[in-house]
């Protein structure tokens, strides 16, 4: 009888996360109203930290546009050059910049986004949270009004919370 | 292989007589028209004649199917010999009869191992139909056999051939959709196998890699432009992957936690749930191993066992 053998299957580990983060981030920037001055040029979105989701942002969405605007992805190292990017993505290890960077950006039309428990306190627009091991947002319809931004009502009807 | 010659060759009937001598010549398909009429009159009840007949149809699947698998002949030969082995009560022909099972058994269960191992999506699903040829026609020998261990291998192998067949068509970046009989087939292997020792490291560890690398797999489909909705759909799908993936990983780093196959499994599991203290538990594990870094020095872990992260 002949033998059967089985070779077993190769792990794809790859950041499955930062996959969904990154098609959360380009849906917000197209369901985000922006002001007409900030409509012009490229459309920057920054990265603080996760350099995995930087690589998908850069993988997925680098070339592709925001209306008529090239997105442009931005790694951030620390908080000294920000700029004034369109979005901010804070990731978690630098929570403790929340404060500072949202303080910094207060005249900005940047929408910052944070995966913190207490980010929309902290001044964030967008907040990532984790439901059931499900990756959702919340938004604070205030913390965008002071960016002059609008959140549009697909974004509104599907946040897992809507803060003031 | 002859034919054993019948004690009491009078009592014979003469279609019988004529069949085993044109057998005896290589001329099976004039034996077969003889033995068939035996069996449907005076030899019915001669376990000689469906002896004979199952050497004369084992033949005729050999030399005129040429080895088919879907030969008829085969299984008219199985049904001869234990016909034969019924009738026998004398147990005259039983240990030939047992012999000629015993290789016709192992033809079911080499077609089981071609079909796996050319693993072609038109036919593989036959080989769990061979397999079933081969444990009905190995139980006809030994009715207390013990099919565990050849299962566990079919099952684990079969699965490894659905893999395969998944694995072409992720090259090509096709829809899950189109190969969900595949993935089907592999959750009832490893259900299989798993029913048969809870505890097996191989089928927890390649059922929990199966569906992680199914869900990540989806993720990555998903289309750059997709909407919320859609995301939101994928997430859920995924996430109920990767939450089924998560105990056989967990029970497989029970039977073999040094191995850092399965530390970058539920590394991997865990990041994929969010569940971030967890990952990092295990990034560390696998970076102490790898050698990435020193072994945390006894404060260090008394500050990780503090923390939680050492408790699981």
């Amino acid at each position: 009888m002949s033998a059967i053998s089985g070779e077993p299957p190769q792990l794809k580990e790859t950041d499955t996360v930062a996959m969904i983060k990154a098609s959360y981030i380009y849906n917000f920037a197209k369901l985000v109203g922006w002001p007409e001055s900030q409509k012009k040029g490229d459309f920057q979105i920054g990265v603080l930290g996760d350099p995995s989701l930087y690589q998908q942002m850069i993988t997925k969405y680098s070339g592709k546009q925001i209306g008529s605007q090239d997105i442009e992805i931005v790694q951030l190292v620390n908080t000294e050059k920000l700029g004034k990017p369109h979005i901010l993505f804070i990731s978690r290890n630098n929570s403790e910049a929340i404060g500072p960077v949202v303080k910094s950006l207060t005249k900005s039309n940047t929408m910052v986004i944070t995966e913190d428990d207490k980010g929309l306190d902290k001044g964030a627009s967008l907040n990532f949270l984790v439901i059931d091991n499900l990756l959702k947002f919340e938004i604070s319809e205030t913390n965008t009004v002071q960016h002059k931004l609008t959140i549009g009502s697909t974004l509104k009807s599907l946040a897992h919370n809507r803060g003031k | 292989m002859a034919i054993l010659c019948a004690t009491g060759m009078a009592q014979i009937p003469e279609a019988t007589k004529k069949a085993a001598g044109l057998y005896q010549e290589k001329n099976y398909t004039e034996a077969q028209s003889f033995i068939d009429e035996s069996v449907n009159g005076e030899g019915a009840s001669s376990a000689y004649t469906w002896h004979v007949r199952g050497h004369i149809y084992k033949e005729l699947y050999k030399q005129v199917d040429n080895f088919n698998r879907t030969s008829n002949s085969r299984k008219e030969a199985v049904k001869s010999f234990e016909k034969s082995i019924e009738l026998d009560s004398k147990n005259e022909y039983k240990e030939w009869n047992k012999t000629s099972l015993k290789y016709l058994s192992s033809t079911f269960w080499n077609d089981a191992v071609n079909l796996i191992e050319n693993a072609d999506a038109d036919d593989l699903g036959q080989a769990e139909d061979a397999f079933e040829s081969y444990k009905n026609t190995s139980a006809i020998i030994n009715k207390e056999q013990d099919n565990g261990k050849i299962s566990m291998d079919f099952y684990k192998a079969y699965a490894t051939g659905n893999r395969m067949l998944i694995e072409k068509q992720r090259k090509v970046g096709a829809d899950p959709a189109n190969y969900a009989t595949e993935f089907g087939r592999i959750k009832d292997c490893y259900t299989k196998t798993l029913g048969i020792d809870a505890e097996d490291y191989t089928s927890n560890y390649n059922f929990a890699i199966t569906l992680y690398n199914e869900a990540a797999y989806r993720i990555e489909r998903i289309p750059a432009d997709a909407d919320l909705t859609i995301l939101l759909l994928e997430q859920e799908g995924c996430v109920a992957l990767f939450k089924q993936a998560l105990p056989h990983a967990k029970k497989a780093y029970d039977e073999r936690p040094g191995r850092i196959e399965i530390l970058k499994a539920l590394r991997a599991i865990y990041l994929s749930l969010s569940e971030y203290e967890l990952f990092e538990k295990y990034d560390l594990l696998i970076k102490e191993k790898q050698g990435e870094i020193g072994a945390p020095s006894k404060p260090d872990l008394e500050s990780l066992r503090k923390t939680g992260i050492l408790d699981h």
